[in-house]
């Protein structure tokens, strides 16, 4: 819990940048009763460089152990401005931190590899992700996977046909060469390793994968 | 969502021969029961996999299967197929990195899973997986009306991030609050935000707006009040078991007299049809008015199905009276489900006059809550569900912050 009523940020928070070469300054982080309310609230102004920086709260949140849930109030947000959380954050180092996601207007998910730079990944997966499809045998139902922990289960509507018999394999997703920002980089690629498909065999039901 | 393997796992002993159900869910462990039927960590060559479609540039790099982007319709595939429908498969891809940097501080990847691939140029010649933190879908490999091949979107009934969508059977909820001003929108009991109107309590009945050929079928209608009090009043219920519309409903087109108008409003079977010819505005409304202030009026119904080529979600006005050209004014739109912005002001659809309480804005409250396991949650703004979301990497740890960046990809 924190209501902001001082007039330092205090020890739980650190600012930092979270740009390679970026400046902390960039961001200016200050606590003053911005809307004449009778208590203080926290005031973040980025200066609009080139430059990404976060407010971290520097406390262990639970998440793998309890639901975890955060809650506060954007008191004024300037037009054009964002209201953004990241959660999963730790201090950011250049070219280690990868795992954070950021979920802009709270609504837009974003995933961080800085692996290579200061990279929000859209779309996903991060690199390094280990992701799993289960079909069950009558190929209309199964489950999604990641790091082999399940993140949902599918179901084909009633109207849909089976997947079909067939290979498994890749989608290319461009029709034309998409080339990196980054000079020299060339053009985009994928990066694979360790394909493996399992055979479940045909009589386990459905309630005995799940 | 985290917990149902493991609550699979128990559940599996519950049921008949729940013991052996359970022995074989351990079968991984004891290493009996599956087998892999293909795998390649990339050591040696390419000689499982093959291309369908167009020639990509597929390689092996330190060890890593390279694929480079941009030359679709280009599927890289196991050289063996799989029984999908006769036997149960569990496909494992490890994504190591890549994706287009499309800016210096962001970069977009699709990993897009194929299943039974067969034919890029053949209609169910597999199905794409699509992701993205905030979902995933599958589509088909089909044909269009002129023989191209297409993806389409698969039509799935199990799907966790899509359980606040429109589809025919839903039960509609709008209510207005108290003050006559601010509102909620539910589907199947669940709130899918709040709203507020821009003008005056509003007064009148409710009703279904019709242009363009937006025909629905729609069944037990239901407005009532409720007082401070809980006690209930109904202003109408009508379940359509009948075979002519009465005296509780009229139908006027909303730019003029027209006859006949241009909805034909229906009763077959005991559902309500109603059908737009797509030449003027309309709606049907309830006859009967009541004033919304100092109670909470609510206008519910059953979606039975859309009617016709054109799929719009219900569309629903509230605060209707008898339409004057160039006068009629406080009635809200809802606007293919929820869609909030339009009023009619003096005869005239005004954009504008409907908030989203849900928006980004000044003032907003917010919460997140991650569910156990760090792998998945959603946000709410102001009490209303805006996104759910998944990590598509290591589960969350540690803490959270509050971020000040440019938008991802914007330089300017």
């Amino acid at each position: 819990m924190d209501n902001f009523n001082r007039n330092e940020l205090g020890e739980d928070w650190v600012v930092e940048s979270i740009t390679p070469g970026g400046l902390v300054e960039a961001l200016v982080v200050d606590l003053f009763d911005e809307d004449n309310d009778g208590d203080n609230e926290l005031y973040l102004d980025h200066d609009e460089t080139l430059e990404d920086n976060w407010l971290r709260l520097k406390k262990d949140l639970p998440f793998t152990d309890a639901t975890v849930v955060i809650e506060g109030t954007y008191t004024y947000l300037a037009p054009n401005s964002m209201a953004s959380v990241v959660l999963g954050a730790q201090q950011w180092t250049e070219n280690q931190l990868w795992g954070p996601l950021l979920l802009d207007n709270l609504e837009t998910a974003w995933g961080m590899d800085t692996r290579g730079g200061n990279v929000w990944v859209r779309y996903g997966p991060i690199g390094g992700t280990k992701v799993s499809i289960l079909v069950n045998a009558d190929a209309r139902s199964g489950a999604f996977l990641t790091n082999d922990i399940l993140i949902a289960e599918w179901e084909l509507g009633p109207d849909e046909l089976p997947i079909p018999p067939g290979a498994i394999g890749f989608n290319d997703h461009y029709t034309s060469p998409q080339t990196n920002v980054a000079p020299g980089s060339g053009t985009a690629v994928m990066l694979y390793d360790e394909v493996r498909v399992t055979r479940l065999g045909t009589a386990v039901p459905n309630w005995m994968i799940f | 969502m985290m917990s149902s393997t493991r609550l699979g796992f128990f559940r599996a002993f519950r049921y008949p021969g729940g013991f052996l159900a359970g022995l074989l869910m351990l079968s991984p462990l004891l290493g009996w029961g599956q087998n892999v039927a293909f795998y390649d960590d990339f050591s040696g060559d390419l000689s499982k996999w093959k291309e369908l479609g167009n020639p990509g540039a597929p390689q092996i790099v330190n060890g890593q299967l390279q694929l480079e982007w941009g030359h679709a319709p280009n599927w890289f595939v196991t050289a063996i197929p799989f029984s999908f429908g006769s036997e149960a498969y569990r496909v494992d891809m490890n994504f190591m990195g890549g994706g287009w940097q499309a800016s210096a501080n962001y970069k977009e990847v699709y990993m897009e899973p194929l299943l039974g691939a067969t034919d890029p140029n053949a209609a169910n010649g597999a199905v794409r997986v699509t992701f993205s933190y905030r979902s995933f879908a599958m589509q088909r490999r089909t044909l269009d009306a002129n023989g191209n091949p297409v993806w389409q979107n698969i039509v799935m009934t199990k799907n966790p991030f899509l359980a606040r969508t429109i589809h025919p059977g839903s039960r509609i909820k709008i209510e207005i609050d108290p003050d006559g001003v601010n509102g909620s929108y539910y589907i199947d009991g669940e709130l899918i935000n709040r709203f507020k109107y821009l003008g005056d309590p509003l007064q009148g009945g409710f009703g279904f707006r019709l242009v363009v050929q937006r025909n629905v079928k729609v069944d037990d209608v239901r407005l009532y009040q409720v007082a401070s009090n809980g006690s209930v009043t109904v202003i109408l219920e009508d379940d359509f078991n009948r075979t002519d519309l009465g005296t509780n409903w009229v139908n006027e087109t909303l730019a003029g007299d027209t006859t006949p108008g241009p909805l034909q409003a229906t009763i077959h079977d005991g559902i309500l049809f109603l059908e737009n010819d797509g030449s003027g505005d309309t709606w049907l409304r309830t006859a009967q008015e009541v004033t919304f202030t100092g109670y909470t009026t609510v206008f519910e119904f059953t979606f039975v199905d859309y009617l016709g080529t054109v799929v719009y979600n219900p569309t629903v006005v509230a605060g209707t009276k008898p339409y004057t050209p160039g006068q009629t004014s406080g009635v809200v739109l809802f606007d293919n489900g929820p869609g909030f912005n339009y009023a009619m002001e003096g005869g005239s659809w005004a954009g504008g006059r409907v908030q989203s309480l849900s928006g980004v804005q000044s003032g907003m409250t917010f919460q997140v809550v991650v569910d156990q396991g760090g792998q998945a949650g959603r946000t709410y703004r102001n009490g209303v569900e805006v996104a759910r979301f998944v990590t598509l990497g290591p589960p969350l740890t540690r803490r959270f912050c509050l971020p000040q960046h440019l938008q991802p990809g914007r330089r300017d």
